[in-house]
C-alpha cells in the first residue's frame, strides 16, 4: 500500500505536526499547498527520528510542495503550470500512475463562474498529460476551493467528478458528441455527521442567507482505471496528529492550533 | 453505405441536379470571386508558432514550444495553450499561458499566471490581459517572454538538461521564497 497525505498548511510553521502525521500514518507521499516552511527545515523535521527517509521532490510549480519516502526520481514532474503539478509516480514493481496536485484559485478572489471556467482548463491540462503518458491512471488531489457538488467539479467538460463508483466505472460519458472521462469523487461520502470523521475539511460561517458551514474543498478524485486500487475505507479527513487536535472546542478547524483546512489521507494498493 | 450515397449523388449530378434535388446547371453563383484568406492577417496562433520556433532556435532545440488547442470554455471560442517543452526531460511541459479568441480574432484574451501578470501590469494584477489588435498582442507577448518567471522556467529547464536535474529545481524554488 502506498499512502498519501494532502494538506493546505495556511502558511503556518506546522513542520512538527506534519512530522507527527507522517510518522503516525506512515505517509509515503506528502503534498502541501500554502506551504511557507523552507524545504530544508521541513525535511530536517521529517527526518529527525529517521535516517534521511524523506526526500524533497520539487518542481517548477511553486504553489505545491511534495516530499516523499521514495527517491524523487520515482515521482518526476511531467507537466506543470502555475497552480498544477502532474507527477509520474513510477514505483518499482508497481503500475505507474499520474499524480496531479493543484491549489485552485480561492473563492475570495474568484467568482463561481471563473472557477468553473478555470476547471475546464484544469481538465484540459490533465487530459493532455494523460495523452502524453498514453494512459489515464490519474489521481487528482488538491485544495480545489470548490465543493464536490459545484459546477467546476461536476461538469462533464470540467473535472467530471461523480459521487458513485458504479457511474465512474462506465469510464466516459458523451455530451454533444464529445466524450469526457469520469473521475470518481469519494469525498461525497465524507460530508455531514453520518461519517466517522468531521463533516468537511474547511469551515466557513458568515451572516448571509446561503452558508454551508462545512465545505470539502480538499479532495482526491480518482480515474476509473485506478478504482481497483482504491477502497473508500482507505481515505479519511484527519483531525489530529495523535498528540494535538486540529479542532477548536467548537469542533471546527482552529487556525491558531494548526491550519484552517484539515488534512486528507488516502491509500492506494500500489 | 458510402458507395450508395455516392452513386445516388452521381445519378443526380448526371441529370443536372445536386444531391438534394436542386437544379445546379442554371443556378446563379452569388459568391464573390475574391473569397480567400485575408492577406494581411496573421492569426494569433500563427504568431505563437513563429515565436515558438524562434525559442527553439535560441536554445538549440533544448527547449521548444508546443501550441495545443484546448477545448474552449465557450463553444464559439478558440482556445490555445502555449507550452514550454523540454524534449530531453521526457518531454516535460510547462504551460506558460493560454489565449482565446472568437471568429473576429481580436480582441484576444491572454490568461497568464498571477506572477507574470503582476509584473506586466502592477496597477491591476488581477485583471485579464486583452489584446485589441495584432500590435497589442505582439507587445503583450514580448512582455510575457521577458518576464522574470518565464526566464526562470526556461533557465531551470536548460540547467537541468545541461547539468542534470539534481538541485536545479530546488534552487529555483528556494529563491522564490
Amino acid at each position: 500500500m502506498t499512502s498519501f497525505l494532502f494538506w493546505n498548511l495556511n502558511r503556518k510553521p506546522l513542520q512538527k505536526i506534519v512530522a507527527n502525521l507522517a510518522l503516525r500514518y506512515e505517509v509515503d507521499v506528502l503534498m502541501f499547498v500554502e506551504c511557507s516552511i523552507l524545504p530544508g527545515v521541513l525535511l530536517e523535521t521529517l527526518n529527525q527520528h529517521r535516517r534521511a527517509e524523506y526526500h524533497y521532490a520539487p518542481g517548477l510549480c511553486k504553489k505545491v510542495e511534495i516530499f516523499t519516502r521514495y527517491p524523487r526520481q520515482f515521482i518526476e514532474p511531467i507537466y506543470e503550470e502555475d497552480r498544477l503539478t502532474i507527477r509520474n509516480l513510477k514505483l518499482p514493481g508497481a503500475i505507474d500512475l499520474l499524480l496531479a496536485v493543484t491549489h485552485f484559485p480561492s473563492k475570495l478572489y474568484w467568482s463561481d463562474a471563473s472557477q468553473t471556467a478555470e476547471s475546464i482548463e484544469l481538465a484540459n491540462s490533465i487530459r493532455l498529460a494523460e495523452k502524453q503518458a498514453s494512459h489515464s491512471r490519474t489521481v487528482l488531489v488538491g485544495d480545489l476551493n470548490m465543493n464536490p457538488f459545484e459546477d467546476g467539479v461536476v461538469s462533464a467538460n470540467g473535472l467530471h467528478g461523480v459521487m458513485s463508483r458504479s457511474i465512474a466505472e462506465k469510464g466516459t460519458r458523451i455530451v454533444q458528441a464529445k466524450e469526457y472521462p469520469f473521475f470518481y469523487n469519494p469525498m461525497w461520502s465524507l460530508f455531514g455527521d453520518a461519517t466517522p470523521g468531521p463533516p468537511g475539511t474547511y469551515y466557513y460561517s458568515k451572516s448571509e442567507h446561503k452558508v454551508f458551514f462545512w465545505n470539502i474543498f480538499d479532495q482526491v478524485l480518482i480515474r476509473p482505471d485506478l478504482l481497483s486500487l482504491f477502497s473508500n475505507e482507505n481515505m479519511a479527513i484527519l483531525t489530529s496528529d495523535g498528540n494535538i487536535s486540529f479542532l477548536s472546542s467548537q469542533g471546527v478547524p482552529d487556525a491558531n492550533i494548526a491550519s484552517d483546512h484539515l488534512p486528507i489521507f488516502f491509500r492506494l494498493w500500489l | 453505405m458510402l458507395i450508395s450515397h455516392l452513386t445516388i449523388s452521381q445519378y443526380f449530378l448526371d441529370f443536372g441536379y445536386n444531391y438534394f434535388g436542386m437544379e445546379v446547371l442554371n443556378m446563379r453563383d452569388l459568391w464573390p470571386e475574391d473569397i480567400g484568406p485575408i492577406s494581411d492577417l496573421k492569426t494569433p496562433v500563427t504568431i505563437l508558432r513563429e515565436q515558438g520556433a524562434l525559442l527553439g532556435e535560441k536554445t538549440n532545440n533544448l527547449v521548444e514550444v508546443e501550441i495545443v488547442q484546448f477545448e474552449p470554455i465557450r463553444s464559439e471560442e478558440f482556445l490555445y495553450a502555449f507550452l514550454i517543452v523540454a524534449p530531453a526531460l521526457d518531454n516535460y511541459r510547462y504551460k506558460l499561458f493560454t489565449i482565446s479568441y472568437n471568429i473576429n480574432i481580436y480582441p484576444v484574451t491572454i490568461s497568464v499566471d498571477g506572477e507574470i501578470r503582476a509584473e506586466i501590469n502592477p496597477v491591476d494584477p488581477e485583471g485579464k490581459l486583452t489584446a485589441e489588435s495584432e500590435d497589442d498582442f505582439v507587445e503583450i507577448l514580448k512582455k510575457i517572454f521577458s518576464a522574470k518567471k518565464t526566464k526562470r522556467v526556461i533557465g531551470a529547464l536548460l540547467s537541468m538538461i545541461s547539468y542534470g536535474q539534481e538541485g536545479q529545481i530546488a534552487g529555483i524554488n528556494s529563491n522564490d521564497r
